[in-house]
């Protein structure tokens, strides 16, 4: 039973391209961080 | 008008250029200028009530609970959270024990999970109605816990910078770290133990942007980045050494001085090149560290204005008009 669940598991693998015995996360992940601190209550600061 | 209104129109143009891959968080001491026990009625009510109208409206992913947020009561901050402003505090808890606020908030960049941890100053105010315990005491507990099913913690330590670098020295787990200290400027990203740390100035003058490439692995220089800055540094030391050259006369004596500085530089930078090209030759395709670029923008009056914005802005400054007469 457990070989047939590997087999397929495996061969979903090989039609959905990726392995789910490999980590999901790409290699690199590009992305911004906004933020702020002490805006002190102000509400129209200008420079 | 500047300030906040600003902040919207940067914020949204961000977040058009970066197609939505990004975090928007604070770290704290948005709501008063000042620690303080104020009453519903005063300005300074008034006023922190609009801010948090406002930036339940700029899209927050997490907001740190500052000492000065405090001013207001636990019952303005609860408010400010129905209001949909993420607030964020791992340390604040009730006479009864239980955590006041989300102890951290969880986002998603494609596959990557983060996790955005707040902590509050225990130095900062004495209450009865609440508790602020040391930073350190809750992380203990908690960055195991994220470690395992995160893979990016982001720290928001509303509190001293020297505490923030403290704090980010007994946790290895934290990779980003952005601070609230009210005595500080703009802080340019550094690395403090494993963790990168900045913080914007007071104010709301500036809005930060960390621009990161992540791999899981420690933060270090991207060679072409680092060659680009090298590069402009050596023409603009090539443009300064060409026009002292240029100078004739008897001001040509007085300047000579400044020509040998220079000179060490433009040597010294061109080392540097060098070394950086030799080792960019030898570099393979993946890189063997996180990086990063960052800038701070002003948020000047630039004229451009956000409509909803500035209508609660002129509430506001009706609904204190009043509050003067009384």
């Amino acid at each position: 039973m457990y070989r047939i669940l590997l087999l397929c598991t495996l061969m979903l693998d090989l039609c959905v391209g990726t392995s789910v015995f490999s980590s999901t996360l790409p290699s690199e992940v590009n992305f911004s961080i906004l933020y702020s601190a002490n805006v002190n209550g102000e509400l129209e600061s200008c420079g | 008008m500047g300030g906040l209104s600003e902040k919207a129109n940067t914020l949204n143009k961000i977040g058009n250029n970066t197609k939505g891959r990004l975090i928007n968080v604070d770290a704290g001491n948005f709501l008063f200028k000042r620690k303080g026990q104020f009453s519903s009625e005063s300005k300074e009510v008034i006023t922190a009530k609009a801010i948090a109208e406002i930036y339940s409206l700029l899209g927050f992913d997490a907001v740190a609970v500052g000492g000065n947020d405090l001013s207001g009561g636990i019952s303005l901050l609860l408010e400010t959270v129905t209001l949909g402003v993420p607030l964020t505090s791992a340390n604040i808890f009730d006479s009864e024990g239980k955590p006041v606020f989300e102890p951290f908030r969880r986002t998603q960049i494609g596959d990557l999970s983060i996790a955005i941890v707040g902590i509050s100053d225990p130095e900062s105010v004495v209450s009865k109605d609440f508790v602020i315990r040391k930073g350190t005491d809750v992380l203990v507990e908690l960055l195991p816990e994220l470690e395992d099913s995160c893979d990016l913690i982001l720290l928001l330590a509303a509190m001293p910078l020297p505490a923030t670098v403290e704090l980010v020295g007994h946790f290895p787990q934290i990779d980003i770290a952005i601070a609230a200290d009210n005595g500080q400027g703009n802080v340019t990203p550094f690395l403090s133990a494993t963790s990168l740390l900045t913080q914007t100035g007071n104010r709301g003058r500036y809005q930060g942007v960390l621009s990161v490439t992540w791999n899981g692995k420690p933060w270090g220089n991207n060679t072409t980045s680092s060659l680009t800055d090298l590069k402009k540094r050596l023409k603009s030391v090539n443009l300064q050494l060409h026009q002292l050259q240029n100078i004739q006369g008897a001001a040509a004596i007085s300047q000579k001085d400044k020509i040998t500085p220079l000179k060490d530089s433009r040597a010294e930078l061109s080392e540097q090149i060098m070394r950086l090209e030799e080792a960019q030759k030898t570099e393979t395709g993946s890189s063997d560290v996180s990086t990063y670029k960052h800038h701070f923008l002003p948020l000047k009056n630039t004229g451009r204005v956000d409509p909803q914005i500035d209508n609660i802005i002129r509430d506001t400054k009706k609904q204190m008009a009043i509050a003067n007469k009384k």
